[in-house]
């Protein structure tokens, strides 16, 4: 089964419109919900009057920060975020109160008789600047501003850059840009008792289940969260966001439902990704081999510290790129500023990371006579390289992933005028301690039940967890059917990120499958007459030479209605926090690309023409699905290099719509797009989410240059910064 | 955001700066003013009306004067909200008033700090309107002027 592209198993509901998505969520007597949100930057909050928007007709309750008392602070990691602001707000858009009413044009003429008074406090919106002495500190507890410094300490960083013959040093930015899911943020909770059930578009239901047991004080046991399907997601959704102040709102309107549905421009100041500056200090030899690298990122963690206290830290040594660099240092910090808070990004901190180090690796080729694609090959890592953590690479593929891709582009064949071609290459950790289980339960009927608390967002993942759970328990595919997430159903799982499905919990799949196996086997060796050692299980039956049972019939004779097991994989890595000196991640994702483009130097117009890319999968669930998820990365990439930027004005977003900010159509799809996943003799299931996306915007740069000879550090590459580089080049 | 902009008006400088003291003609020559309450010499009380995009925007506010030096120069800041579009403006400007060969350039400049739904258009429709309502006011005042 695993290897098969079968359809995803909703295809049909999926194309024909029938998917109940979160923002077709309907219960009975449910209201609606509507924030109200900061106009300010920065400011105290001097008075939120609700005396006359209570008296509008349809309005049922309100919250502010007053209702909140002594939980009124959350965060993914640092508790640093009013559910809704108490006191101070620190961005433009965030939640200052929340309105519960039977319809939303009554909301919103509540919003408008609210009565919000501030006083203004001197705002940062720059990462850089936010760290200088005399810039408005945001939170007392973090005076500078900067709220996570992430260090990496390996070899004698004097010693190797005197080995160099030549020193680069650069510095490439990202903007803020969205995660830009269709679906927005969608949740509505409901309260009986001290019960609270969620309905939330998240990818982590387990941890919005945590994360409330601690705000609300009440036991884990009494919060149920589930989760339907989600229209994307992309990382978006991926920590604790709007929940608690959907669960606080919900509190106060004597146990009917409520739920928030956020717009489009509410989209873009609930979570963002990092803007990012990271600057590469690299020393090279004339033999084309590396001596040191330092690396300085500065993660602009907007208001909230929200997932960034995680993701600083593998921005740290996802900083560092897949080559052999005997001496590394990386400080990677995170930094409060007066913008919305920043969280993960399909591809977190290495989509920022890879357009840096990627990016110099052509210019170093250029500049000391290195073809870019031979200069990526002699120094990438291979099995038994050591990291700049200290550990040890196992099934490493970097060069197979770099090959393919460039064997797909045909390297060798010649290029017209102001065509060129570029490459990418990309190492990312995963999450680096997590736990996923899978409860599988097979019915009188032979059809079996996967329970998992894997988040389907549109990515395939049941389909291939049904694939693998198929596969382990030797079970046609269609006799599977899964269910979840729901926390009061569906087994623990940590998060549906950072590509680690398909490896974690279809791992726990296979350990929940094997062991239902064994147990049938168990129980058919005595109807069957036969040792449990000469049993076989294979298409729903056990078997000897001349004789079988089906699992169905296995389970009847023994007077069992169903039979259950659970499985559980799980992974611990751990870092010095001085040094960044330990074991990054359980595994590293791997996944190359390489472009082919045209520049119009009359309009400064990129035409992508031809794109490749490869991922490692270690062994591929669904080939179909595989080529689909690394084809979309490559697409969903060329919207961060080519176009995508949110532009503020005093912290004031001014382009937030999918008008204004443009995100990749079917017309900029490069004319020819191929994607290929690595497999290893391993035979390891390696999860294919980000792989492929990374690469692309360093891999359109380096092809830039090579076609028209500028170099473009700042992501997007506007048509306005190509012809700008191209006159910069041709004044005297 | 900056706004900056300027018109020539075929009329001497003393009856433009005349004119912009005079709060009753002034008012007809600004698009969209609904009312203007003078607090005192330097502060008026005012309420704007004024359409961007699909939105229709009834802003209330303060137009305080920090600088006046006759007949050159204004200095002052704006100060407005409008609670439907839920959108607030805070704004510094400074105006002059210069001689030329047929008449006076009034030129202006205004930083601008739109937030709330009307800045969600971004600055290229917010500057466009902005034009488009300077046009209008030069227009005015050259009919009460010229």
């Amino acid at each position: 089964m695993i290897g098969k592209s079968v359809p995803m198993l909703d295809a049909l509901a999926r194309v024909t419109g029938e998917v109940d998505y979160m923002v077709n969520l309907r219960l009975p007597n449910m209201l609606v919900g509507k924030i109200v949100r900061s106009q300010s930057p920065h400011a105290k909050l001097l008075k939120v009057d609700t005396t006359n928007a209570l008296q509008v007709s349809g309005v049922v309750a309100i919250l502010t920060g007053a209702d909140l008392g002594a939980n009124a602070f959350y965060g993914a990691a640092i508790k640093d975020q009013g559910v809704v602001a108490v006191d101070r707000v620190r961005y433009v858009g965030e939640p200052v109160a929340a309105i519960a009413a039977e319809n939303e044009d009554v909301a919103e003429e509540a919003a408008m008789l609210l009565d919000i008074e501030y006083e203004e406090l001197p705002s940062v919106f720059d990462a850089q600047e936010a760290i200088q002495s005399g810039a408005p500190t945001l939170h007392e507890k973090y005076p500078n501003n900067i709220f996570i410094h992430s260090k990496l300490r390996h070899g004698d960083m004097d010693a190797a850059f005197a080995e160099a013959d030549e020193i680069f040093e650069d510095t490439f930015t990202s903007p803020l840009a969205q995660q830009s899911s269709l679906e927005p943020h969608v949740t509505a909770a409901q309260w009986d008792g001290d019960q609270l059930t969620v309905w939330a578009g998240t990818q982590a239901p387990y941890m919005v289940r945590r994360v409330l047991s601690e705000n609300f004080g009440i036991s884990q046991e009494k919060i149920r969260v589930v989760v339907p399907s989600l229209g994307g997601s992309y990382g978006g959704k991926g920590h604790i966001r709007i929940e608690p102040l959907v669960a606080a709102m919900s509190r106060k309107t004597n146990g009917r439902p409520v739920k928030f549905l956020l717009s489009r421009a509410e989209e873009f100041v609930t979570v963002t990704k990092h803007a990012a500056s990271i600057t590469l200090k690299t020393g090279v030899k004339r033999d084309g081999t590396f001596t040191a690298r330092q690396v300085t990122v500065y993660w602009n963690g907007g208001a909230y510290a929200d997932a960034s206290p995680l993701l600083v830290p593998q921005g740290m040594v996802r900083a560092v790129g897949p080559y052999r660099i005997p001496a590394v240092h990386v400080d990677s910090y995170g930094v409060y500023t007066n913008l919305p808070p920043a969280g993960a990004y399909r591809g977190a901190m290495s989509s920022q990371a890879t357009w840096a180090y990627e990016s110099q690796m052509d210019i170093i080729a250029r500049k000391m006579g290195f073809d870019p694609l031979e200069f990526r090959l002699k120094n990438l890592f291979v099995s038994g390289d050591h990291f700049a953590t200290g550990e040890t690479l196992h099934d490493v593929h970097f060069v197979d992933c770099l090959e393919a891709s460039a064997k797909a582009m045909n390297p060798s064949t010649s290029l017209r005028a102001k065509v060129g071609r570029g490459y990418g290459v990309m190492m990312k950790s995963t999450v680096s301690t997590s736990k996923s289980q899978a409860r599988m339960s097979l019915a009188d009927d032979g059809k079996v039940t996967l329970f998992t608390s894997t988040v389907e967002m549109g990515q395939g993942a049941h389909t291939a967890m049904a694939q693998i759970a198929a596969e382990s328990l030797r079970i046609p595919f269609e006799m599977v059917r899964v269910v979840g997430p729901d926390t009061n159903v569906t087994p623990f799982d940590s998060t549906t990120s950072a590509s680690r499905t398909t490896n974690m919990m279809g791992n726990a799949v296979i350990a929940a499958g094997t062991s239902l196996k064994r147990k049938l086997i168990e129980l058919a060796a005595p109807l069957l007459e036969i040792p449990s050692e000469e049993l076989l299980a294979e298409n729903g039956k056990v078997f000897a030479k001349e004789t079988s049972i089906s699992y169905a019939e296995i389970l009847k004779r023994n007077n069992l209605n169903s039979l259950e097991e659970t499985g559980e994989y799980s992974t611990a890595s751990k870092m010095d926090p001085e040094t960044g000196q330990g074991k990054a991640t359980p595994h590293w994702h791997q996944g190359a690309g390489a472009a082919e483009v045209e520049v119009d130097t009359e309009t400064g117009h990129v035409t992508i023409l031809r794109y490749t890319s490869a991922a490692f999968a270690g062994r591929v669930v669904n080939p179909h699905l595989a080529q689909l998820q690394n084809d979309g990365n490559v697409i969903f990439g060329l919207g961060p290099t080519l176009m995508e930027e949110m532009i503020l004005d005093g912290g004031q977003v001014t382009n937030p719509n999918l008008a204004d900010y443009a995100i990749p159509s079917i017309r900029d799809i490069p004319l020819e797009l191929i994607s290929v996943c690595i497999e290893s003799d391993e035979q390891e299931l390696h999860g294919i989410g980000e792989m492929t996306l990374p690469p692309v915007a360093p891999a359109i740069a380096n092809a830039i240059e090579d076609a028209i000879g500028v170099r473009i550090k700042d992501l997007p590459i506007t048509a306005e910064k190509i012809l700008h580089a191209l006159q910069e080049k041709s004044k005297p | 955001m900056q706004i900056k902009d300027s018109f020539v008006i075929n009329a001497p400088q003393e009856k433009v700066w005349e004119l912009i003291f005079d709060i009753p003609r002034l008012s007809k020559c600004v698009p969209g003013i609904e009312s203007v309450e003078v607090v005192d010499d330097k502060t008026y009380r005012g309420k704007l009306v004024v359409k961007v995009g699909p939105i229709k925007s009834e802003f209330t506010g303060t137009v305080t004067l920090t600088e006046i030096t006759a007949p050159n120069r204004i200095v002052g800041t704006v100060d407005g909200d409008d609670k439907a579009s839920a959108s607030m403006v805070k704004a510094g400007f400074s105006g002059t008033l210069t001689p030329v060969e047929n008449g006076t350039e009034a030129a202006f400049i205004i930083d601008v700090n739109l937030r709330g739904r009307l800045a969600q258009f971004g600055g290229p429709v917010i500057t466009a309107t902005a034009k488009k309502l300077t046009a209008e006011f030069a227009k005015n005042l050259r009919a009460q002027l010229e």
